[in-house]
């Protein structure tokens, strides 16, 4: 089998908090598909040791990724990413959010310097992705 | 012809001028070692005391200062540490003057130390600070190549058998405890807890190394990381069995042989040195660390002791060298080390007050 390769990136000096990062990595990991259903996460000690990070830290980043559907934690068994392909009915709230959230992220990288062409490429490459699976 | 001669001289009786000679030298030890390990070997690594400086500031007249002060201050200490042994063991004989082993080497050791503090504070003061790295990153699938037989196997070896010596060696004095001359029971015994006690160091040492250690603090890839965590731990493995034993057979011989033991250590010492050295030096040569140490400077009290409360990791990387650092921020280890300590108090007194008494 070959070796498959996803990692967790952690920013000490962020102002994100380290759960939140390790969440949110891991959502776009099982969004991406990087993460296929079934897939057993590292356990909380571990990657906790890794990322020298406390261990409440991992285990409150897969209890938030467990209560939106992504994980299902089974005492003794550990992480287990889930299959999350009939999501609940999202409200228009949601998409309010998001396109709240993409404006202000466009907005934000194109303040550091990214062009237009380029974060219509970025978008572009994210929508292909999505419609492709 | 020579070593041969060599090592017969040492491992015979010392008669008392040569025995207070050899204490009396090797408290040097501890400021040369020092004095070896600090400049450029330490700022290798873009440290200078263990604070993260900026590379050209150990040739820089403040750094330069810093560097003589500290070299100036451990020799001078270790001077006045040795000119009052010598004058206060001047009265002792041949028995007691042993008793004078443990506080002189700990008074130099413990003058290295504190010259490395005013050094290190010197250096926060005087150096512009130097961000280091602050991103870590973790494999979510297990790598593969972190696996090999012969290090899984050094591993349970320097995990078990600094502490499988003295059990073996406390079992064989139990059942041969009738045999034992009254006059060495309290070495005996001693010397097994000594050597259990210090038996924790490198099998703990070894199992926090496999199992509690992060893996990219030591190098990106994980099979050099497992290469490099291992032969570390082993070559404390190696100097703390090689004491142990000689703990153990000390002890456990005249039990089983009726008679005090009389044994030469100094060509094993010979052996586990060039061991010891011929290790290191393939770690430094093949499997040197390159994650540029991401441990906050501000872990790093008296840029000695790394304190983490939140570090999950019971060892890291030391801050210079090839070494590594507890991380004291754990229970585990203060405990252990207090353990350790009063076992090493209880067995340093009472073997005073015996010694004393036979003096007498």
């Amino acid at each position: 089998m070959a070796q498959r390769s996803a990692q967790i990136r952690l920013d000490t000096k962020s102002d994100i908090p380290a759960y939140r990062q390790v969440a949110d990595q891991v959502r776009t990991l099982a969004v991406e598909g990087v993460l296929a259903p079934g897939d057993l996460l590292p356990p909380v000690r571990r990657l906790a040791l890794e990322l020298g990070v406390h261990f409440n830290t991992v285990a409150e980043a897969y209890r938030v990724l467990a209560q939106e559907g992504f994980l299902e934690i089974t005492h003794g068994h550990g992480a287990c990413v889930i299959d999350r392909t009939s999501p609940r009915h999202a409200g228009p709230d949601v998409a309010e959010g998001f396109r709240q959230r993409l404006r202000e992220l466009v907005a934000g990288v194109r303040a550091r310097g990214l062009t237009r062409r380029q974060i219509a490429g970025e978008l572009k490459t994210i929508v292909e992705g999505l419609e492709s699976r | 012809m020579k070593v041969v001669s060599l090592i017969h001289f040492m491992g015979s009786s010392f008669t008392f001028p040569e025995l207070r000679l050899l204490f009396g030298l090797q408290v040097f030890a501890w400021p040369a070692m020092a004095h070896w390990l600090s400049g450029a070997r330490q700022a290798r690594k873009g440290t200078f005391f263990h604070v993260r400086v900026e590379p050209d500031f150990a040739a820089s007249p403040a750094g330069r200062a810093i560097l003589h002060t500290y070299r100036r201050r451990i020799w001078l200490w270790t001077l006045f540490v040795d000119v009052i042994y010598l004058i206060g063991s001047a009265r002792s004989d041949v028995v007691s003057v042993p008793l004078w082993l443990l506080p002189i080497t700990y008074a130099a050791m413990g003058g290295c130390v504190a010259a490395f503090y005013l050094a290190w504070r010197q250096t926060c003061v005087q150096a512009a600070a130097v961000p280091g790295p602050s991103v870590r990153t973790a494999a979510l699938f297990a790598a593969n190549d972190e696996a090999c037989w012969w290090l899984d196997i050094l591993d349970w070896l320097g995990m078990v058998l600094p502490l499988a010596l003295p059990v073996i060696a406390a079992a064989i004095l139990m059942f041969r405890w009738h045999q034992l001359p009254s006059n060495r029971i309290w070495f005996a015994v001693t010397g097994v807890i000594l050597a259990g006690s210090f038996g924790i160091i490198p099998a703990g040492t070894q199992f926090a190394l496999r199992y509690h250690a992060r893996s990219s603090d030591w190098n990106p890839d994980p099979h050099a990381s497992h290469k490099h965590r291992t032969l570390l731990g082993f070559m404390g493995v190696v100097i703390f069995t090689y004491m142990s034993l000689q703990f153990c057979i000390s002890a456990v011989l005249p039990a089983i042989a009726g008679h005090r033991a009389n044994l030469h250590f100094t060509f094993g010492w010979l052996i586990v040195i060039s061991l010891l050295l011929g290790t290191r030096l393939w770690l430094v040569k093949n499997v040197s660390r390159e994650s540029g140490d991401p441990m906050p400077d501000s872990c790093w009290k008296w840029g000695l002791y790394y304190v983490n409360h939140d570090d999950p990791a019971l060892v890291v990387p030391a801050r210079s060298g090839t070494g590594f650092s507890f991380n004291y921020g754990h229970r585990v280890i203060w405990l252990t080390w207090v353990g350790i300590a009063i076992l090493c108090l209880t067995e340093a007194i009472g073997s005073a007050v015996i010694v004393l008494r036979m003096a007498r």
